[in-house]
């Protein structure tokens, strides 16, 4: 039995002793987790300004950032720009760069969220917001998940470049002095000297260079102009041919002479043929274009149309035959043709009803035809021209101006 | 894809004949105002036109003028040269100093020292003439009827209508006391020129009337101590009374064949309207009313008559048929209404109304609709019309102890009211037609 207590005794022994020295008891992780138990202390009132701060640092931010140039404060924004770029995480990419142009009232937010939602600035952790999110951890649920993975990658970024002052730190250079120099030497230079600068600069000059290549292919064009002149016109309608303009050589640099040139001789020569027999002084005037592709354009509008109604109304003076019995009846229709410039062509007023007026209403014909006559050139909108090239008018006096 | 095709294709096809439709325009409205002309003095062909051929182009011109239809432009705008009738002006000399119609001329003086004047009339936008040139030959004491028939043809060709510029009117011309006045019948040109008296001095006279077709003139005169109807030839002077039946006869007028005269007789306090036949001398009553029926006028067809009578209580217009009968009563507006004159075109009755104590000249309507006033003063009375239908003369008597009558034209529109230039105080004027 003695045998048996001293074993039990001795095992239990050294039970203890094993386990007073391997420490299997009272090991040190305990000491540990009361350690890590110290972030409860953590006050409300600093959890609720974390909590408040941290999320919305980025809303006031991100809507503010929108001014994209920097105003009289850019020379501040480089203090406030840096902080933000470091810590705060959640600001977007486009935001963020504009942010560092913007305001200081942009700056200032953002010092805030600094201080509420990051203790730790100092490293500016890429791609990891749990430096950030360790302290807001213990918030939980307040803390909006979602908002993280939107606002982090922005801090990522590097911070956008600082904007260039607008006011150069060093003064302008002054002018040249060369500039002033003329007022005050001339009485002091003699003639002799000033005679022979300008000589010694002329040579660098280019057109002697040019001249020698193109002379040639200017005097050719000179020779015979005005026969070509009116088919050099595949320009715009309606704009009077200019012969001279390609006659005479412009005082440009003279490869640009030698291109116009030759671009205004081409069809100059494939033209000359048809145009021979024509006078040179029908083709130097300017004429209306008659080709079949006038531009029609829109619709007139009513407008439009009175630029005709009015100017041959003021024009249609129906005096003479007023006082007759019949001048009711004295109803006629014309037609004319009219070029860009609203000129009626050849002058031709025909009648239309009646085809061939005689007797009172031969008067009325002419009196239309007078009015149309007085009335031209009219002012009508020339991309319509299709609308209004010919012109019906039909002059009734039964609704209009009676005894 | 086939639909947007045809889309395209109908665009492009509204497009094309849009480009090919005309723009049509309606005007209804124009403008009244002188029609613009130039009239260079006419190029006298000898030395002996020179004089003559400055006034020939004066008196054609101031015809022209006064009608208001016409604006002469200065001869000191003039561009292009005086150049006589056979030359083509140039146009454009006379359209920059915006010239509508253009008259050249030339006068010469032919071997039997009569004048000759060759007119033609240009349109100046139509860069041609205007019907074929004129010539007229006269004697030199008559130059005036050259201009005169000159100026009508210009005035006919570009109104359409003829003219009435070589006319003559016959009135009364008046002197002496507003209470006593002296009366007699003048005549003198249509623009008061040629004026001279037709009777002596003493005589009283009223209401002369032009036959249609010659130089004769009807009038009332006392000379036979009553009321009689006496017919003159202007010419020769030569005057004839027009019956011998008891009673006053007054208010006659021709018809338009001039055989035959209608006019008022007065027998027992009646008034009635007459018909005489001027070849036998033979009457016919027209009208058989206890009223007083007077002033009587033919439509220029002759198939009716315009009178006034007052039958139905007060002076208005009545209109029945040249043989007498039914008479229609076509004035019904407020007043009273007299002096009724058939326009020669028939289509206005001109005449005299009285209301609110003023007078007034007006045409209306043969069935009396269309009433226009034209004139209104203390007294405008005894319209005449101008041969063309056109015109209208009438007199014009001022109020107060001074006052006279004066001789006034209006067109039939209303407008151009203006004064025949003359110096005697003269009413009761009668439109001669064109001269022969």
């Amino acid at each position: 039995m003695n045998r048996s207590v001293i074993l039990s005794g001795g095992l239990h022994l050294l039970l203890i002793l094993i386990l007073l020295f391997s420490g299997q008891i009272f090991s040190s992780d305990e000491v540990r987790a009361i350690q890590i138990a110290e972030v409860d202390i953590i006050t409300g009132e600093e959890f609720d300004a974390a909590q408040s701060a941290a999320p919305d640092a980025p809303r006031e931010v991100l809507p503010d950032l929108t001014p994209p140039e920097a105003g009289g404060s850019d020379v501040v924004a480089p203090d406030a720009v840096e902080p933000p770029s470091a810590q705060a995480p959640d600001a977007p990419e486009a935001p963020a760069t504009e942010a560092a142009e913007t305001a200081p009232d942009v700056s200032a937010v953002r010092d805030r969220a600094q201080v509420t939602a990051a203790p730790e600035p100092a490293q500016p952790s890429q791609g990891e917001p749990e430096g950030a999110s360790s302290v807001i951890a213990p918030v939980g649920p307040t803390a909006p998940e979602t908002a993280r993975p939107t606002i982090a990658p922005s801090l990522t970024r590097p911070a956008p470049p600082r904007p260039a002052p607008r006011i150069a730190d060093t003064p302008a250079p002054p002018p040249p002095t060369d500039a002033r120099t003329a007022d005050t030497a001339t009485p002091e230079v003699a003639p002799g000297e000033t005679a022979v600068e300008p000589q010694e600069e002329k040579p660098a000059e280019a057109p002697p260079e040019a001249a020698t290549e193109i002379v040639p292919e200017v005097a050719e064009p000179v020779t015979e102009p005005e026969a070509v002149a009116p088919l050099t016109a595949a320009r715009p309608r309606g704009r009077p041919d200019v012969q001279t303009a390609e006659a005479t050589p412009p005082p440009a640099a003279p490869e640009t002479q030698t291109e116009t040139q030759t671009a205004a001789a081409e069809p100059v020569r494939a033209a000359t043929p048809a145009t021979q027999a024509r006078p040179a002084r029908e083709a130097a005037t300017p004429r209306p274009a008659r080709t079949p592709d006038v531009p029609v354009g829109a619709p007139l509008t009513a407008r439009e149309k009175d630029g005709i109604t009015l100017a041959v109304k003021k024009n249609w003076n129906v005096g003479p035959f007023q006082g007759r019995p019949d001048f009711r009846e004295l109803i006629v229709t014309v037609r004319f043709e009219l070029d860009q410039a609203g000129n009626v062509l050849g002058g031709k007023v025909e009648p239309v009803t009646p085809a061939s007026p005689s007797g009172p209403y031969k008067l009325a014909y002419d009196a239309a035809r007078r009015a149309v006559l007085r009335s031209a050139p009219f002012r009508m909108p020339p991309e319509k021209f299709g609308r209004w090239k010919v012109v019906e008018i039909t002059f009734n006096p039964s609704k209009g101006i009676g005894y | 894809m086939r639909y947007l095709f045809c889309i395209l294709a109908l665009v492009a096809g509204a497009q094309c004949a849009a480009a090919q439709e005309p723009l049509r325009i309606e005007i209804t409205d124009g403008v009244i105002e002188p029609m613009p002309f130039a009239a260079p003095q006419f190029v006298a062909a000898d030395g002996g036109a020179q004089e003559v051929a400055a006034q020939l182009t004066k008196v054609m011109t101031d015809d022209l003028v006064n009608t208001a239809l016409f604006r002469l432009i200065p001869q000191a705008a003039y561009i292009g040269r005086a150049e006589g009738a056979d030359a083509t002006p140039q146009f454009p000399d006379w359209r920059a100093i915006n010239a509508q119609a253009l008259v050249t001329g030339s006068v010469a003086s032919t071997p039997d020292g009569r004048i000759e004047l060759q007119v033609r009339l240009w349109d100046v936008f139509a860069g041609g003439p205007v019907g074929e040139g004129l010539r007229f030959v006269g004697d030199r004491q008559s130059w005036r009827r050259l201009a005169h028939k000159a100026a009508d043809m210009v005035y006919s060709r570009l109104t359409g209508e003829a003219g009435y510029f070589d006319t003559r009117v016959v009135f009364v011309a008046e002197s002496g006391p507003k209470g006593r006045r002296n009366k007699q019948l003048a005549i003198m040109d249509q623009d008061g020129a040629g004026l001279r008296t037709l009777t002596q001095a003493g005589e009283l006279v009223l209401a002369p009337r032009f036959a249609p077709s010659s130089q004769t003139i009807l009038f009332t005169s006392y000379r036979s101590g009553e009321p009689r109807v006496y017919l003159m030839n202007v010419e020769s002077g030569a005057v004839d009374q027009l019956d011998r039946l008891p009673g006053m006869t007054f208010a006659p007028r021709f018809s338009p064949d001039g055989r035959r005269v209608v006019m008022s007789l007065s027998i027992g306090g009646n008034t009635d309207v007459y018909a005489v036949d001027l070849g036998s001398r033979a009457r016919s009553r027209l009208t058989d009313s206890p009223a007083i029926d007077t002033a009587p006028s033919y439509a220029p067809d002759g198939s009716q008559i315009v009178f006034e009578s007052d039958r139905g209580g007060s002076q208005q217009l009545y209109v029945m048929p040249a043989g007498g009968g039914g008479a229609t009563r076509i004035s019904f507006g407020q007043g009273r209404y007299a002096t009724p004159v058939w326009s020669p075109r028939g289509d206005l009755i001109a005449f005299t109304k009285m209301q609110g104590g003023r007078f007034y000249i007006g045409v209306m309507r043969p069935d009396g609709s269309e009433e226009r006033l034209l004139t209104a003063s203390f007294l405008d009375e005894g319209p005449t019309w101008a041969p063309n239908g056109r015109v209208l003369m009438f007199f014009r008597e001022t109020g107060g102890a001074n006052g006279g009558p004066v001789l006034m034209s209006v067109d039939a529109t209303g407008r151009n009211l203006r004064r025949v230039p003359i110096t005697l105080a003269a009413s009761d004027p009668a439109w001669s037609p064109l001269l022969q």
